[in-house]
């Protein structure tokens, strides 16, 4: 009886400490399981992609922040750190937007669009801002399907499409991000074999951590067989 | 009672090495997402199933005080989970019909998990060192395979839902408490956060 009542407190204890080791919805994920495939909104469709706004004072841009189409799943997103954006000459507020668009009539040359176009753009007043320099935002964006094809986020600058330095493989596979310093248009392409540009990283559950995994279970084991030799020769 | 101790250690060693090579091939055949990865998913939770027949879980065990304590524990997880996001964000994540598949898949690996770990595995380390040791070997072995999914960050969080649920199987005797948590916090955190 003892026992159990030294177990259920151990329970709370341990409820606690993961409500202090999680702090809040932004953490890892909390279990196992495969994760589930977001459902796609294309553009054109019904229901379509929903755009985003938001207007920041000059406070709130001395911080970082981060805009999302859909907070729950979103399909595109901006990070922005400290010092990026900053209100132009006779305003205080800086609005920063996320908006699907129909693709350019210029293909990308090094591979196909996967999902949709997405417009990032910032505004002070009626005049477009710029991200300072030496301070790039991160654009996240969602692909249509996981794995299988080599996906690297690219922009358009009016005239083709040109990879954004090294794309990243986040979350359950189905995001990617990069960092740029000029907003604009962006896509996720999906990479030709030959492509030389690009490429992508895949997120925390590379070689690395598969290595950690390896070096805890042998340790495990050479600890179990440690004590059943050391207490057979007792 | 001493045959049972001497038994336990070697049982419990092959049982570790089992479930991290089951996490081992997970990882592997996963690529990049592992935890995105269906073909992946179903490997590992063939593996855990070959472990489990090997180690000989009592599976008509049900005990309904479990089953009470279970649905306690899963509702306390998922309200963890859950507290820290905004009531706007907070609805299903994929359409329906991929629920089909989806559910089915999440609760055999969470129940083959909890069958392994806190039954077969918890019972061979328990005969041999005690109630204590059995709940942190189980709750590191949790964390660590958890690792390849979601990086090493999620360490501590996978390390205290470990002791959480191996402390639910002390408290009720059976490995279905935190089966029936386990599995209820992977489908509704999954679907719903």
């Amino acid at each position: 009886m003892i026992r159990r009542h030294a177990a259920l407190a151990a329970a709370v204890g341990s409820l606690l400490a993961l409500a202090l080791v999680r702090g809040g919805g932004d953490g890892p994920p909390l279990y196992d399981g495969i994760c589930l495939p977001p459902q796609y909104l294309l553009f054109g469709a019904k229901p379509g992609p929903p755009s985003a706004a938001q207007t920041y004072t000059a406070s709130d841009l001395s911080g970082s922040f981060e805009l999302a189409d859909n907070p729950s799943t979103p399909q595109a997103q901006i990070i922005v750190g400290s010092g990026s954006l900053a209100p132009a000459p006779g305003s205080s507020t800086v609005t920063l937007t996320i908006t699907p668009v129909a693709p350019p009539a210029a293909k990308p040359s090094d591979g196909t669009i996967d999902g949709n176009v997405y417009s990032f753009a910032a505004k002070s007043g009626p005049q477009a801002v710029t991200l300072a320099p030496g301070h790039p935002a991160t654009v996240v964006l969602g692909a249509t399907s996981s794995g299988g094809s080599q996906l690297a986020l690219e922009r358009f600058d009016g005239t083709r499409w040109t990879a954004v330095g090294k794309t990243f493989q986040s979350g359950c596979g189905t995001t990617y991000e990069a960092a740029t310093q000029t907003l604009g248009l962006f896509a996720l392409v999906s990479q030709g074999a030959s492509s030389g540009n690009g490429g992508t990283t895949a997120p925390g559950g590379g070689a690395p951590v598969v290595l950690i995994l390896v070096v805890v279970l042998a340790a495990l084991v050479l600890i179990f067989g440690s004590v059943r030799l050391t207490r057979r020769r007792r | 009672m001493i045959a049972a101790r001497a038994a336990g250690q070697p049982r419990a060693a092959a049982l570790v090495v089992a479930v991290g090579a089951a996490a081992t091939l997970r990882a592997v055949i996963g690529g990049a997402a592992p935890a995105a990865s269906v073909p992946s998913a179903v490997v590992f939770s063939a593996m855990l199933a070959a472990a489990v027949l090997w180690g000989g879980t009592r599976l008509t065990r049900v005990s309904w005080r479990g089953v009470a304590v279970g649905v306690g524990g899963g509702a306390a997880l998922v309200g963890l989970s859950l507290s820290g996001l905004p009531a706007a964000v907070i609805g299903p994540r994929a359409a329906a019909a991929a629920l089909l598949w989806w559910v089915p898949l999440v609760t055999a690996i969470a129940a083959l998990e909890e069958l392994v770990l806190r039954g077969v595995l918890f019972d061979a380390v328990r005969s041999r060192s005690g109630d204590g040791v059995a709940v942190l070997v189980t709750a590191v072995l949790f964390a660590v395979i958890h690792a390849p999914l979601y990086g090493v960050q999620a360490l501590p969080v996978d390390l205290c839902v470990g002791v959480f649920l191996g402390c639910l199987r002390v408290t009720t005797g059976t490995v279905t408490a935190p089966l029936v948590a386990h599995v209820l916090a992977d489908v509704a955190t999954g679907w719903v956060g």
